[in-house]
């Protein structure tokens, strides 16, 4: 009994980070319609220059942390800057492409500069000491991976709602052509969406850096963050905090119990199965924005 | 204050749709642009409001003057900016927004007090006021039509452009939109271009009135008189030479071609 509430107690926090990384492919997807296939990398590189700030350059923790931050956002504003705003128009295809080639672009420069070690950094929050919760206990990261998460998407709720630019935002997802006769200026807007999810990956690459060290594994959590995005239906934030904790809890219990029973890497597969499994009944995704149609 | 001078658009660079219009929009005045489909009037206004490029179209030659500033080919961001606002046709409403964000994005040009524009909107458009919290997609025909009215009353333009208001609504909605664009240019002052099928209502409430025909301006005159005019009369409101009905059964038997000039 305690092992299985250890796994969905650990697979709800992971899940978390998922949703942490997915807040910028959503927010990415739904206000310019691109698949940001450079997920992984951006969080990586997130995990880099808090690396390269605090251990290279020894640097304070804090000044560290919020220097990857600025540029990291510095970083998603000039992808759409100077990428994507002179190919507004273009298919969506050759965006989608552009982003692999991010990726690639960003790998190669994570390879030139830090070597493809697997790297640690200074810890910023713990990940032995734990607190209790009844029998089980949690570790101080876990409980940062939900707290931070709740926080991003309970902030960008906010400003989406009570804003003018969040609702400037909201009306470049839902219509771009409506949203340039309304006067919106809408390079500004998809920057700060691109800043914004530059930013998201980072905290979620930094957050990483206390558990598995620094390597190049973030792409493959990049790419289960996309299937988290995808089931959760790309359109709604509240409804990553809802599939993100649930893919966790999948992944580990197929650890816990089906591991054993296959031999080991049922983890990997599984939020796949359950992507394939979802998008068959629910092909917008459980929170997606279903086309409204009048009839 | 608003001027189009021999205004040539091109779609993919090669299907020429407006061939030459030219047209005036004066302060204050309320100039409907009628025509049967396919005349162009739509390529005209968005023309004027730089929504072109989205359909891979753009101002070949010619010009369009708005208070004496060139802003043919501008982005239509810069245009709404500068106070030219185009409704477009088929009600484009943010449908996943709530009505009441729907009309707030309308201010997000700036420019204007948000509460007491929200006032004024909701005492033109009382059944809004009820539906504020309902998610746009969902409203009626009538209450979209109303929707994008209201949307753009609160950017304060200058110029309002109106593609084809009445397009799919039951007469007494029409009546009811039109009572409210005269309300809106005679009360706020609001200069607007009405491109309209239902010509009969466009020419009551409009002071000039243009017709276009296989992107041209065919005709042009007061209001009054394009009423009164035959050919008018004949061709968009389907009456016959003796003002009466046309009757089927004494159709001519070859047809009969209209030259303009």
């Amino acid at each position: 009994m305690e092992n299985f509430l250890s796994y969905l107690t650990i697979g709800l926090a992971n899940g978390f980070i998922y949703t942490l990384l997915a807040i910028g492919f959503v927010l990415i997807y739904k206000s310019s319609g691109i698949f940001n296939l450079a997920l992984g990398e951006l969080t990586i590189f997130g995990a880099y220059l808090f690396y390269a700030f605090v251990t290279q350059l020894k640097l304070p923790i804090l000044a560290g942390l919020i220097g990857s931050i600025i540029l990291m956002g510095l970083l998603g504003w000039t992808v759409h800057y100077g990428v994507f705003r002179p190919l507004v128009g273009q298919p969506i295809l050759a965006l989608l492409v552009l982003t692999l080639a991010l990726g690639g672009l960003l790998r190669g420069l994570m390879m030139l500069f830090w070597g493809s070690d697997w790297l640690t950094s200074p810890t910023l929050i713990s990940s032995t000491e734990s607190i209790q919760l009844g029998v089980i206990s949690v570790s101080h990261i876990h409980i940062a991976f939900v707290g931070i998460s709740l926080l991003l998407v309970g902030l960008l709720a906010l400003f989406f709602q009570r804003t003018k630019t969040g609702l400037a935002m909201m009306v470049v997802a839902d219509d771009t052509v409506v949203a340039r006769s309304l006067g919106i200026k809408i390079n500004q807007i998809l920057s700060i969406c691109w800043c914004i999810a530059a930013i998201a990956a980072a905290m979620g690459g930094i957050l990483l850096t206390n558990v598995i060290g620094v390597s190049y594994f973030y792409i493959e959590l990049g790419f289960k963050s996309m299937a988290v995005a995808l089931v959760g239906g790309l359109q709604s934030l509240w409804g990553l905090v809802i599939v993100g904790p649930l893919m966790g809890i999948i992944e580990y219990m197929a650890i816990g119990y089906i591991n054993p029973l296959v031999g080991g890497d049922a983890e990997i597969v599984g939020p796949w199965i359950v992507l394939l499994l979802v998008l068959l009944v629910r092909p917008f995704g459980f929170f997606g924005w279903r086309k409204i149609e009048r009839v | 204050m608003l001027r189009l001078v021999n205004v040539e658009v091109t779609y993919h660079d090669v299907i020429l749709v407006l061939r030459g219009v030219s047209l005036e929009l004066p302060p204050g005045k309320l100039v409907c642009l009628l025509g049967a489909n396919g005349a162009g009037k739509t390529t005209t206004l968005k023309a004027i409001s730089g929504l072109l490029p989205f359909e891979d179209g753009k101002v070949s030659d010619g010009s369009i003057e708005f208070e004496g500033r060139r802003i043919d080919n501008l982005d239509a961001e810069i245009v709404t900016r500068a106070g030219i606002f185009q409704v477009m046709e088929g009600r484009r409403i943010l449908e996943h927004l709530t009505v009441e964000q729907n009309i707030r994005a309308g201010a997000l040009i700036g420019g204007g007090n948000l509460k007491k524009d929200l006032d004024v909107v909701y005492s033109y458009f009382p059944r809004l006021l009820e539906l504020r919290k309902r998610t746009a997609g969902y409203l009626s025909g009538g209450e979209q039509q109303q929707l994008v009215i209201a949307r753009a009353l609160m950017a304060h333009p200058k110029v309002m452009l109106l593609d084809e208001p009445s397009l799919g609504l039951s007469p007494i909605l029409v009546k009811e939109i039109f009572q409210i664009i005269q309300r809106v240019n005679k009360e706020d002052k609001i200069s607007i271009l009405l491109v309209e099928q239902n010509a009969r209502l466009a020419l009551n409430i409009a002071d000039y009135g243009y017709v276009m025909e296989n992107g041209r301006v065919v005709l042009d005159g007061d209001s009054i008189q394009l009423r009164d005019n035959e050919d008018i009369k004949e061709f968009y409101l389907g009456l016959s030479e003796l003002g009466a009905r046309k009757s089927y059964r004494e159709i001519k038997h070859y047809k009969r071609r209209k030259r303009w000039l």
